[in-house]
């Protein structure tokens, strides 16, 4: 009886309609795959190769915000990144937002003097920057695909 | 294929795929994805369609 309430409600509210959500399954399986692949060779490079170039929580961070960003693309190509009733305007913001944020964290932490090599390999610090980049790379398909769906309401 | 007898079946109520998409709950992408033919939709969305537009299934969807 508790449960059947949650799954009306999930299903009144859902953020995506049923295109989106098979264009977002199919993005998730390939983000999957790209994490999948990243973490096989990065685990050979460390453990066979025995090249360690970056500490082994960024090495796994690298790996996640890679698999975002083939999510994030992948979605965008097929017009299911954004939800139903949200401004793309507003989320492009936010995103060029955070993006500014991230980078300026990245040039404090260089202008204050954290290392971002230690011991020969690439540090935690160097986290803030990789993020920036995360959303610098999404957010030029995001505005593009805004822009090309305008086009395609005047051309309806 | 282009599903062209949905494309007219709405010009007709004058309606535009942002206005359809709002009435059947999804976005305007997936009424231009079923009018140019890159989508199957499934047969709920077909009937929500279809109760929109006052149509049978077989008018707009049935080769």
């Amino acid at each position: 009886m508790s449960i059947r309430p949650c799954k009306n409600k999930r299903v009144k509210y859902s953020k995506f309609d049923e295109r989106q959500q098979l264009a977002r399954g199919k993005a998730f399986r390939a983000a999957y795959y790209v994490l999948s692949v990243y973490l096989l060779i990065s685990g050979f490079i460390r453990y066979v190769l025995e090249v360690v170039w970056c500490n082994g929580l960024l090495d796994l961070e690298i790996g996640i915000y890679l698999s975002i960003t083939i999510f994030a693309i992948i979605c965008l190509k097929n017009d299911a990144y954004i939800p139903m009733h949200e401004s793309p305007k507003e989320q492009n913001i936010l995103s060029g937002v955070i993006c500014l944020l991230f980078l300026a964290i990245a040039v404090v932490y260089i202008i204050s003097g954290q290392h971002i090599i230690i011991n020969g390999q690439l540090s935690f610090s160097v986290s803030p920057f990789l993020l920036g980049i995360m959303y610098l790379i999404i957010l030029p398909f995001s505005i593009a695909r805004s822009m090309a769906n305008k086009k395609n309401i005047k051309t309806e | 294929m282009k599903n062209l007898r949905l494309k007219s079946a709405r010009a007709a109520l004058d309606l535009s795929q942002q206005q359809l998409a709002d009435a059947v709950g999804v976005t305007r992408q997936t009424i231009n994805a079923v009018e140019n033919g890159d989508y199957n939709p499934t047969i709920k969305l077909c009937l929500a369609i279809c109760h929109v537009l006052g149509k049978t299934l077989n008018e707009l969807f049935w080769e």
